[in-house]
């Protein structure tokens, strides 16, 4: 007859238990630092200033949807009633009916601020990257909508396609220690 | 034999998981590709159509360009006319003035970048600055300067009337009114309820104000797309324009940016988003157009300054092409189709 299976004390069970948390953590800790990209690494990113809003984002990233989203710079919104980033240029009445919006896929959220002001928010799984609002926001307000390619999606391809497609060659590698371009910093 | 049938199985289960996965993985990028066609084939359309509102009706164009001034700034930011007639410029860190055809004949470096300028009837030059208004003589020299009273002053307009002064200032959204010496003598444009002062909305750094014939203060309202009318007090009199992509409404989320007053008392509207200069009647309904989208080169995002000249000619400054483009009233000639 088998020997029965040694059971744990509490006294035992509570240094292993924490050794084994320590060896995980340490792990994880490893693995992220492992993993994350230095300074000296490149990535790809769009540039705001150069984009022109083209659509090629969202039809040519190998991606589906496209890594590339909306990003709002809230600092360089006016926060308007009348966004035209949100709003098509004939709105049919005052409402926010989706025959009154812009983005093809009602990826932007509208908040009331006060009056006049309100906040307008992109839902990101929503988002396509088409840049349709950005168009809108850059030709009639202070351009505080861009585009950016997210890094938890880019598969930072050898040779990206959405830089090969632009036509306003935006698109360039950047330090991946800092993967994003804003307008406010140039 | 037994063993055999189950890897048989086994290796079938396998393949079949394996191919279903791949299918379902394919079939869902066809349809995320899909998906995101439908979406931007129905918002190209809807531009398309968005861009033929943009163009302007022939028939309403009552001016024509005549002249344009080559203003040598990298960034001109204002103009104005003097009482001899010239334009004058501001840009970079630099004052130019123009003759009649548009030769350099004077100008001066100043010390900081100047925003905005107005030339008063005795030839004096007011420039204003991020924070601060200066009074100069032709040659340069300051008569007079004082720091715009203000959390984050951004000056726009400064506007010499009587004794005074008017600025606006887009940081703070108010309109000042100063002595010559910098002294504030009063303020309007700030919400009010008890006073019904809609209050000004600056969604981007665009407000302009002048002074009337009979002395009231016109002041744009950009982010209520209006042109509002005040008494000297800071008294609300009027507002008037409507949002409309129409040529007879102001387009876009915040317009007019800038405005002007010829002989007669109407009103020159500057626009942004569809850049487009036009003139309004005192009731605010539209008189006529001046410039359209096809006759300036401005990007959709810049503010285009206007000044109107004694003979009612309308120079509007065009900071992508670096002109000051002078239009004078005649309706342009018909433009002749392209050769095919």
């Amino acid at each position: 007859m088998p020997d029965k299976p040694e059971r744990l004390t509490r006294r035992e069970f509570l240094p292993q238990a924490v050794r084994g948390i320590g060896l995980l953590a340490t792990g994880g800790a490893l693995g992220a630092l492992a993993t994350r990209r230095s300074a000296g690494e490149l990535v790809w990113q769009i540039d705001p200033r150069k984009c022109v809003a083209c659509e090629h984002c969202a039809t040519d990233c190998v991606l589906s949807p496209s890594a590339v989203k909306v990003m709002h710079e809230y600092r360089v919104c006016g926060y308007c009633n009348r966004c035209f980033a949100y709003f098509v240029d004939q709105p049919t009445d005052d409402t926010t009916a989706a025959e009154n919006q812009r983005c093809p896929t009602n990826a932007i959220r509208r908040s009331f601020v006060e009056d006049p002001y309100h906040q307008y928010a992109i839902d990101e799984p929503k988002c396509i990257g088409c840049g349709i609002c950005v168009k809108g926001c850059k030709e009639f307000g202070n351009g505080s909508l861009i585009l950016q390619i997210r890094h938890d999606r880019c598969v930072n391809c050898n040779q990206c396609a959405i830089a090969t497609a632009c036509p306003a060659q935006a698109v360039s590698r950047v330090r991946a220690d800092q993967p994003y371009i804003l307008r406010r910093s140039g | 034999m037994r063993r055999g049938l189950a890897g048989a199985l086994r290796a079938t289960v396998a393949v079949t998981t394996a191919a279903v996965g791949v299918l379902a993985l394919a079939s869902c990028l066809q349809i995320g590709d899909r998906g995101t066609q439908k979406a931007l084939d129905a918002a190209s359309a809807r531009e398309r159509a968005e861009a033929e509102q943009r163009k302007v009706d022939p028939a309403l164009v009552t001016y024509s360009q005549v002249r344009e001034i080559a203003t040598g700034l990298a960034e001109p930011r204002g103009v104005a006319v003097g009482p001899d007639g010239r334009a004058w410029v501001v840009g970079d860190r630099e004052v130019r003035a123009f003759g009649a055809e548009g030769t350099a004949w004077i100008g001066f470096a100043v010390s900081e970048e100047p925003r905005c300028i107005a030339v008063d009837d005795g030839g004096n030059v007011l420039i204003g600055y991020r924070a601060w208004v200066r009074q100069h003589n032709v040659s340069g020299a300051v008569l007079a300067e004082w720091p715009v009273e203000g959390k984050q002053p951004f000056v726009t307009c400064v506007t010499p009337h009587g004794g005074g002064v008017w600025v606006a200032d887009a940081g703070d959204r108010v309109v000042l009114r100063y002595s010559r010496s910098g002294q504030l003598t009063g303020r309007l444009g700030e919400r009010d309820a008890g006073r019904k002062v809609p209050g000004l909305v600056l969604p981007s750094y665009h407000l302009d104000v002048l002074v009337d014939e009979g002395g009231r203060v016109l002041v744009n309202n950009p982010g209520r797309l209006t042109v509002e009318t005040y008494k000297p007090d800071g008294a609300f009199v009027e507002s008037m324009g409507k949002a409309s992509m129409a040529i007879d409404g102001f387009c876009g989320c915040c317009n007019p940016t800038d405005l002007a007053l010829l002989p007669d008392g109407r009103i020159v509207t500057s626009e942004k988003g569809i850049p487009r200069v036009k003139v309004l009647r005192r009731d605010g309904t539209l008189d006529c157009v001046v410039a359209g989208p096809d006759d300036l080169s401005v990007s959709a995002d810049s503010g285009l300054d206007l000044s109107v000249d004694g003979e009612g000619r309308v120079l509007v400054l065009d900071p992508h092409a670096r002109l000051v483009r002078v239009f004078a009233p005649g309706a342009p000639a018909p433009k002749e189709e392209a050769t095919k």
